[in-house]
């Protein structure tokens, strides 16, 4: 089938055609789903091996449920959304069960003493420091946080992945910003927030 | 942020929405890219998926059907039972009159009671079923 056809189907239409045997496809929905779920994995779990567990194991639910995939009663983007946020949240929850340190033992987060005044540095300090106060944060705050203000979902969209009202996710998400200004209350100066 | 303190006048010790959207900034732009091995095993899941389910990927080999499967396939593409029925009787009563030898017939009452014969105006096609009629061509 040729690719600038596949490239315009929607998600559902694409996993018809792979439930049916097509493997462009296939293709197709791999280049176009995996690397916002990987993004997203990254982005909630800070590990690059873990984000990759998570996008294999997420993608490879829809390969499963593609056949039984029935028309116009989800987004497919939807709920894969939801499939890796929950992987990413019980990943996150064994973490906490063994303690952050015990999980990671080579630190995920920036030394104290790190140097952040050049801007490169000073990204990689901030999203360090972002990604573990996240790790922090309730569950459902770090995954509300990371749809809408890391992968830019809407809240409505939001709530459907996490199978929440609007209105839940916005309290979330306002709960999971002061959490984490409260974390990094103390890092202002090494992040760069001057006085 | 100064600016933002100064404005919104909150506390000047806490992280500002600004501040929190700067780290935000940052953690996008750390975004990494999938690796190809990653992409490459997630479609050698799609491939597996779908072979177990015995589907038929358009540009790949059949998988193997089990027998029932195959011959339930080869029945469909022939037209499915009737069709195949009529088949059998076409190729049987083709057969039966190939190797049936001349035959007589009776036609009573034609002739007056006589029996007339319809063998003379049969060709004569017994050579032709012979062994050596098949081998001289």
């Amino acid at each position: 089938m040729p690719l600038d056809f596949i490239e315009e189907r929607s998600d559902e239409d694409l996993l018809a055609l792979y439930a049916g045997g097509d493997r462009t496809a296939a293709r197709a929905l791999t280049l176009r789903l995996a690397p916002r779920i990987h993004a997203l994995a990254s982005r909630m779990l800070g590990d690059g091996a873990e984000a990759e567990d998570v996008t294999q194991e997420a993608m490879l639910r829809l390969w499963k449920i593609a056949p039984d995939w029935r028309p116009g009663e989800a987004q497919v983007s939807t709920w894969l959304w939801r499939v890796a946020s929950n992987l990413c949240t019980d990943r996150l929850r064994r973490r906490r069960s063994v303690g952050w340190d015990i999980a990671f033992p080579e630190g995920t987060e920036p030394a104290a003493d790190a140097p952040s005044v050049e801007t490169g540095l000073q990204h990689r300090a901030r999203a360090a420091a972002l990604r573990a106060a996240l790790a922090n944060l309730p569950e459902r705050q770090c995954t509300a946080i990371t749809l809408r203000h890391l992968e830019g979902l809407p809240n409505p969209e939001i709530a459907d992945v996490m199978g929440l009202g609007v209105e839940a996710v916005e309290s979330l998400i306002a709960r999971g910003k002061r959490g984490l200004s409260a974390i990094l209350k103390g890092r202002r100066d090494e992040l760069g927030f001057e006085e | 942020m100064n600016t933002r303190n100064k404005t919104t006048g909150t506390e000047p010790d806490a992280p500002q929405d600004v501040e929190l959207d700067a780290l935000f900034v940052a953690a996008r732009q750390q975004g990494a890219a999938p690796s190809t091995a990653l992409m490459g095993r997630i479609l050698a899941d799609a491939y597996d998926v779908a072979e177990a389910r015995e589907i038929d990927p358009g540009d790949a080999p059949a998988p193997s059907l089990p027998a029932r499967g195959r011959i339930r396939r080869a029945l469909a593409a022939l037209g499915g039972w009737p069709a195949v029925a009529t088949l059998g009787a076409a190729t049987l009563a083709g057969l039966w009159i190939g190797y049936a030898p001349p035959f007589a017939m009776s036609l009573p009452g034609v002739t007056g009671g006589e029996e007339t014969t319809l063998a003379w105006a049969m060709p004569d096609i017994s050579p032709l079923l012979t062994e050596d009629a098949a081998v001289d061509g």
